[in-house]
């Protein structure tokens, strides 16, 4: 059996897997946060961890229910100090004969009250059993605009030097996008967001999804992406500085990815 | 100083009328293009906005209404009928129509749409009623309309076999009655172009007795009659809505029992039912129904007359379509009782139809669900609930000894500025149903699934966006899909009006769905096929005189891997409607090129009073059409339609009896209400 998972994961484009993971919150925005501040927005666009006022940690693991095997896992990290706010990240995804992994540390600044900008180092490896591992390393670069208290615009730069894994022997390549997103705060509750995103020789992807706090301890969410065509949802449970996170994504053709996370705000 | 106050107020009340007509009729727009695929040519929509008319000579007391009362007021979603009620619960009664402001959900622009609708004034109008009142009070109401094409199609010309027997002309008449808002009577007689009157008065009649609010019994009709309950799964008959760039049009708004004004030929009841009040918060419909239905039957190896489907069309042109006419019967009986009670509401259907000659199995594969036999019983649950600011709603039905279908979903009133519908459905594909207008992504709404969701977006007066996507599956064939399929539509739509007078659209909608491929191939493969549509749109007004609208439309067409076709449309149109004027008129001048069929554009045409159109463009070529508006008088108007298609590269427009030599169709159209 696993020689097909193999198959498919080389022979599907992987960007429809092992895309950043975003968090279940975003995720179940519709995988959208280029505009969104979350501990997940190191993933999403690190300089939005600027509006985060504490520090922040956070566990995920998603399941590709497609196979029993396949799953990702990672953790995000945000510590604030003064106008500035250091990031990191991991994540692991495949399973036991392939693996691609990363770490990613960020550095985002205030520059005064409305701009946010922000670096991003990441390191990424690949190990296929039985030929080996190669590894690379690539900069993101990301910004936040706030216009008024309502609407948020951000850019995300992925990899714009197209850097690539030492091995020029294999096909997967590390992405680069380029994330344009809005966030608008409709009330107190509600948070509304989309990112237009443009991966290289893929179409634009628009997403757009939504985060409703029903009340202080439950909030639900939801979202919709176009090219691919994917539906979202998710909820979270707030109990004091703990978050339980929950998301889903349908995808037509390989079903449901459901995601769980821990998060912890000091 | 007296007379300076009163103009004032008139300016104001006529403004707001103005926008209130401007809002109904935007949206009425927005729904007929969204359905224009789905339904047949002429399809009266008249019902539509005749319920509005009525309202406004007699306004709906909200002190003392109830909500299917409100429900007919289209732009009205059911989270703010809700809120009204639980409002109404808490203080009582309304002092003053503006109070509304307050209430959730309700915006300045609701409110001031709503106000030429509604009232705080007591009445009982059974106090007025005596048969002198009945003469002086009552309002009479008679119009008379006729159509044709100008030019001679081929089904007119002598042909042998199958030729339309009938003259061109589409002629349409109705009479209405209404005493205050308990008694109406109605008659409408219809003749369709190429129908013959040959040994009968008229092709097709229609008219109800109805009375309204007397004690127990809120509404009593005998005659024809349409019954819309719960989410149009078990029992809808007539009209409904369906996915629009309005989101919360998804969640129907059942009006319950209803007096039958529309000339569609095919779904409505005839006979006689009445809604009664059995206790505190419950009331119950019995209805019962005898009516003649048009299908195309045949000897089984039994001898007996069978049928596959019945002819929904209404025409009766051919002698082919003649034979057909009225071959077969159908009896309907049933009862529905609701339970409501403030924010929660429950209702239970059962009825069953049985038909003088059975239904065949019919021959294509894709159809090997389709109904048999004589008889059908079906039976359904509905309910809405209301909590804080979410309105859930579902149904579920089944037909007994086959499949069964359910919907559910909620509306979410999320914040001031944003709400939110999600909707999932689930129809089985040998679900049956002679009266099934649930919301769905095919025309029926049976062998579908389907998951919804939408969202409105007001941030400021300013602006409108509109989202929704639709992923749906077709677990069973369909025509022209030979597997199990499924598909997904998006919408995202903008509105931005920085003033009164200017308004500009943007529209973006793209549907992917499969199909079989073009290629014989004796294993049918399913293509992708994706059709896209990209709007933009102006309004604006120049002075109180003069407004104009114009839009470009391009349409995309992809199926597999052939290489894409585009159309596209552009139109300027113009209205003229001076102020105080016995004449308004306004005119259309378009421009349109689609490679094929794959690629039509349809936008809605403007046209004489409760006439709907909705034009299809197709080919290449121009079209134009001119309206024209005379009062003689506050009783009597009339209305003339003058429209024109003029077609490039071609020389012949139409098909089969509808041929028309030569590369020009034009139709002209007459109207006179009188109204006393």
């Amino acid at each position: 059996m696993k020689i097909w998972y193999a198959l498919l994961i080389l022979l599907t484009p992987f960007y429809l897997f092992a895309q950043n993971n975003l968090g279940p919150r975003l995720t179940a925005m519709g995988n959208n946060g280029a505009a969104v501040t979350d501990v997940w927005a190191i993933a999403a666009n690190p300089a939005a961890l600027c509006g985060l006022k504490t520090s922040t940690f956070s566990l995920s693991y998603t399941k590709h229910l497609f196979s029993n095997e396949l799953s990702t896992q990672s953790f995000a990290g945000a510590i604030p100090f003064k106008n500035n706010t250091i990031g990191f990240g991991l994540q692991r995804y495949g399973f036991s004969e392939y693996n691609q992994n990363s770490a990613a540390f960020a550095y985002a600044k205030k520059f005064g009250q409305f701009i946010f900008l922000a670096l991003k180092i990441n390191y990424h490896q690949l190990k296929i059993s039985n030929y080996g591992t190669t590894s690379g390393v690539s900069v993101d670069a990301g910004a936040i605009y706030q216009l008024n208290h309502q609407f948020t615009i951000g850019a995300f730069v992925n990899n714009p030097a197209k850097q690539q894994y030492n091995t020029k022997q294999i096909l997967t390549e590390i992405p680069s996008s380029f994330n344009l997103g809005l966030s608008y705060a409709a009330s107190q509750q509600l948070l509304i967001a989309a990112t237009a995103d443009k991966t290289l020789q893929q179409p634009v992807s628009i997403s757009i999804g939504l985060d409703y706090k029903m009340f202080e301890l439950l909030s639900l969410r939801g979202g919709l992406s176009a090219q691919p065509f994917k539906q979202y949802a998710g909820f979270g449970l707030n109990y004091r500085k703990f978050w339980l996170d929950m998301a889903t994504v349908y995808h037509p053709q390989l079903g449901y990815s459901p995601q769980i996370a821990l998060s912890y705000a000091l | 100083m007296r007379f300076k106050y009163l103009l004032i107020y008139i300016f104001i009340f006529i403004a707001l009328q103005a926008k209130a007509q401007s809002l109904e009729e935007a949206q009425i727009r927005d729904i007929l293009e969204s359905v224009a695929e789905n339904l047949p040519d002429d399809y009266d929509l008249s019902e539509l906005i005749e319920v509005l008319g009525q309202l406004k000579k007699h306004p709906i007391n909200l002190n003392n209404t109830n909500p299917e009362e409100l429900k007919a007021i289209l732009f009205l979603t059911p989270l703010q009928i809700s809120n009204f009620f639980a409002y109404l619960k808490e203080n009582e009664r309304l002092i003053d129509v503006l109070e509304l402001q307050s209430i959730d959900a309700f915006d300045t622009k609701t409110v001031e749409s709503l106000l030429p609708f509604v009232t705080v004034n007591e009445s009982s109008a059974y106090e007025k009623l005596s048969f002198r009142n009945l003469n002086n009070f009552g309002n009479h109401d008679v119009l008379l309309r006729a159509a044709r094409t100008l030019e001679k199609q081929k089904g007119y010309t002598d042909l042998p076999g199958n030729r339309y027997l009938g003259t061109p002309e589409k002629i349409q008449t109705r009479y209405r009655y209404q005493f205050e808002t308990i008694l109406s009577v109605a008659l409408t007689v219809d003749k369709d172009a190429g129908e013959t009157l040959m040994g009968k008065p008229v092709d097709f009649y229609s008219g109800n007795v109805a009375i309204f609010k007397l004690g127990r019994i809120q509404k009593l009709i005998v005659g024809d009659y349409a019954l819309q309950f719960g989410q149009g799964l078990t029992l809808w008959s007539g009209f409904s809505f369906g996915k629009g760039p309005d989101i919360t049009g998804v969640v129907k708004k059942d009006l319950g029992l209803r007096p039958y004004n529309s000339a569609n030929e095919y779904s409505f009841f005839r006979g006689l039912s009445a809604t009664i009040n059995l206790f505190k918060n419950i009331t119950i419909t019995p209805f019962i129904s005898y009516r003649k239905l048009d299908a195309s039957q045949q000897l089984d190896s039994l001898g007996n007359l069978v049928q596959a489907t019945i002819n929904q069309t209404g025409l009766h042109r051919t002698p082919s379509e003649i034979e057909n006419k009225n071959t077969l019967t159908q009896q309907a009986y049933g009862t529905v009782i609701q339970y409501s009670k403030n924010d929660f509401s429950f209702g239970a259907i059962g009825y069953q139809n049985k038909f003088s000659q059975p239904f065949i199995t019919q021959t294509a594969l894709y159809d090997k669900d389709s109904f048999t036999g004589k008889s059908l019983t079906n039976i359904g649950l509905y309910g809405n609930y209301t909590y804080r600011n979410i309105y859930f709603f579902g149904e579920a039905a089944k037909s007994l000894n086959s499949g069964s279908a359910y919907l559910g979903g909620a509306l979410i009133s999320l914040s001031p500025q944003v709400s939110a519908a999600i909707l999932y459905r689930n129809y089985a594909p040998n679900y049956h149903n002679f009266f099934n207008q649930a919301i769905s992504e095919a025309t029926e709404a049976t062998n579908e699934k389907g998951l919804y969701a939408g969202l409105n977006i007001t941030p400021n007066k300013k602006w409108i966006f509109s989202f929704y996507g639709d992923y749906f599956k077709f677990p069973w064939l369909k025509y022209r899909i030979n597997g199990p399929s499924d598909g997904y539509e998006i919408l995202s739509q903008a509105v931005y009006s920085p003033k009164k007078t200017l308004r500009f659209l943007a529209r973006f909608k793209t549907e992917n769905k499969l199909q079989n491929n073009d290629l014989n191939t004796a294993l049918d493969v399913l293509d992708q096929v994706k059709r896209e549509g990209y709007r933009v749109e102006i309004n604006w007004q120049l002075n109180k005189t003069w407004s104009f609208e114009n839009r470009i439309e391009f349409s995309q067409f992809k199926k597999g891997n052939s290489s894409s076709e585009f159309g596209r449309l552009i139109y300027q149109d113009v209205n003229y409607q001076p102020p105080f004027s016995k004449i308004s008129a306004n005119m259309r001048l378009a421009y349109f090129n689609t490679p094929s069929y794959n690629s039509r554009i349809y936008a809605y045409e403007d046209d004489v009073l409760y006439s709907f159109a909705f034009g299809l463009y197709n080919g290449k070529g121009f079209r134009s059409y001119f309206n024209i508006k005379y009062s003689l008088g506050k009783k009597l108007n009339f209305w003339a339609r003058y429209g024109l298609f003029i077609y490039q590269e071609t020389t012949t427009i139409g098909t089969y009896l509808d041929e028309i030599q030569g590369n020009k169709k034009s139709e002209i159209k007459i109207q006179m209400r009188y109204q006393f």
